[in-house]
């Protein structure tokens, strides 16, 4: 089958504390991904009413700690999401529902540390994926302290989910944080990597992959032909009437 | 749509939940902010330190029977604890699929803080 992002994303935020929570729509049988930064190095757990959630990768760097959780096959309606960090103080987390997904087992293959150094360009591990359809999702908290601080994904990922763009630039009060996803359509192993206008100073980073439920086929950018991508299939189909 | 403010008046909280009155979320609403404020210095009182304090936000969809929660500081803060940059603590949701549900219905704040009893007031600020 074919991922999509189904919905807008919903961003829930604290600039202090452990924890934060936010109602949380969702189809049932679709899959739900909680992404996002903390201030501290704890843990990243998350939990809804009628769901189970795997914490896919959580660490820090220094103080900059950032984590992403999924659950397979969620509960349908609006139904609370909660967001708790060990040893945290102030959360932003985004909650983004998928379909597409099988509805138990979506990893796709163990995501590798999380990443964390200075300077920019921010950038995770590499992570393969061993299914050929798959979405990965990647994090960045760039640590800056300063308010506003543009992030930016590169390499063709993004960070729009539905309306919403995963992106919180308020790095003094609140955590900054850039949750970006690829939908991909073979194997291979990639890295994700945001620009930091601001120069990041002590930033953590995080990867994960999931698969494709089986059957169908996926409908990506990578099978419209990158590097033909949208415009460059406007452009063949323009050679093609010629 | 502008934002809209609604101010809650300060009340003592202690360790059993209390709630507001009732308002109605406006039908545009996208983001709610739930602001904190410390009207008599209880937050920061080094003698409340040792409270956790929990509040947030809820709707109903069936004219108050049952209550969902909307945005909230899931399972409390230390008392005392501040923003990054020693703000006093709000929490925030941005476009929730949830806020659909809760959009044209009854809102309502609660709060708690164990074993303390602290004064605190808070605004919501809706907008789109």
């Amino acid at each position: 089958m074919a991922i999509a992002i189904v919905g807008d994303a919903v961003k829930m935020e604290s600039g202090s504390g452990t924890s934060v929570n936010g109602a949380v729509s969702a189809t049932a049988g679709n899959a739900l991904i909680a992404g996002g930064a903390m201030f501290n190095s704890g843990s990243w757990a998350v939990t809804r009413t009628g769901d189970t959630y795997t914490t896919d990768t959580n660490g820090a760097n220094g103080t900059i700690g950032v984590g992403i959780a999924s659950a397979p096959n969620v509960a349908g309606g609006s139904v609370t999401m909660t967001v708790t960090c060990s040893a945290a103080n102030g959360v932003t987390a985004y909650a983004v529902q998928l379909s597409g997904l099988p509805t138990s087992a979506i990893r796709d293959a163990n995501s590798p540390a999380v990443n964390g150094s200075g300077g920019t360009p921010i950038l995770t591990n590499s992570l393969t994926n061993v299914t050929a359809n798959a979405i990965y999702f990647a994090c960045a908290a760039p640590g800056t302290g300063v308010n506003p601080t543009t992030i930016t994904p590169l390499g063709g990922w993004s960070d729009q989910a539905g309306t919403v763009t995963m992106y919180e630039s308020n790095d003094a009060t609140v955590m900054a944080v850039d949750v970006s996803y690829l939908i991909v359509a073979s194997t291979a192993s990639r890295t994700e990597s945001w620009t930091c206008d601001v120069g990041a100073s002590n930033w953590a980073s995080a990867i994960a992959v999931y698969k494709a439920a089986a059957g169908g086929a996926q409908d990506t950018p990578e099978l419209r032909g990158r590097p033909y991508g949208l415009r460059g299939g406007a452009q063949m189909a323009q050679l093609l009437a010629q | 749509m502008a934002a809209t403010v609604f101010s809650f008046p300060s009340v003592v909280v202690g360790p059993a939940t209390i709630h507001s009155t009732n308002r109605t979320l406006p039908a545009s609403v996208d983001v709610i902010v739930l602001q904190l404020s410390d009207p008599v210095g209880d937050w920061v009182n080094p003698a409340n330190a040792g409270g956790v304090f929990r509040y947030g936000m809820e709707y109903s969809e069936d004219g108050g029977n049952t209550w969902k929660g909307l945005a909230g500081n899931g399972i409390g803060q230390p008392v005392g604890s501040l923003n990054k940059d020693g703000s006093l603590p709000n929490v925030r949701i941005d476009w929730g699929t949830g806020l659909v549900e809760a959009r044209n219905n009854p809102c309502r704040l609660y709060a708690s803080c164990t074993p303390a009893t602290i004064t605190i007031g808070a605004t919501v600020t809706v907008s789109r």
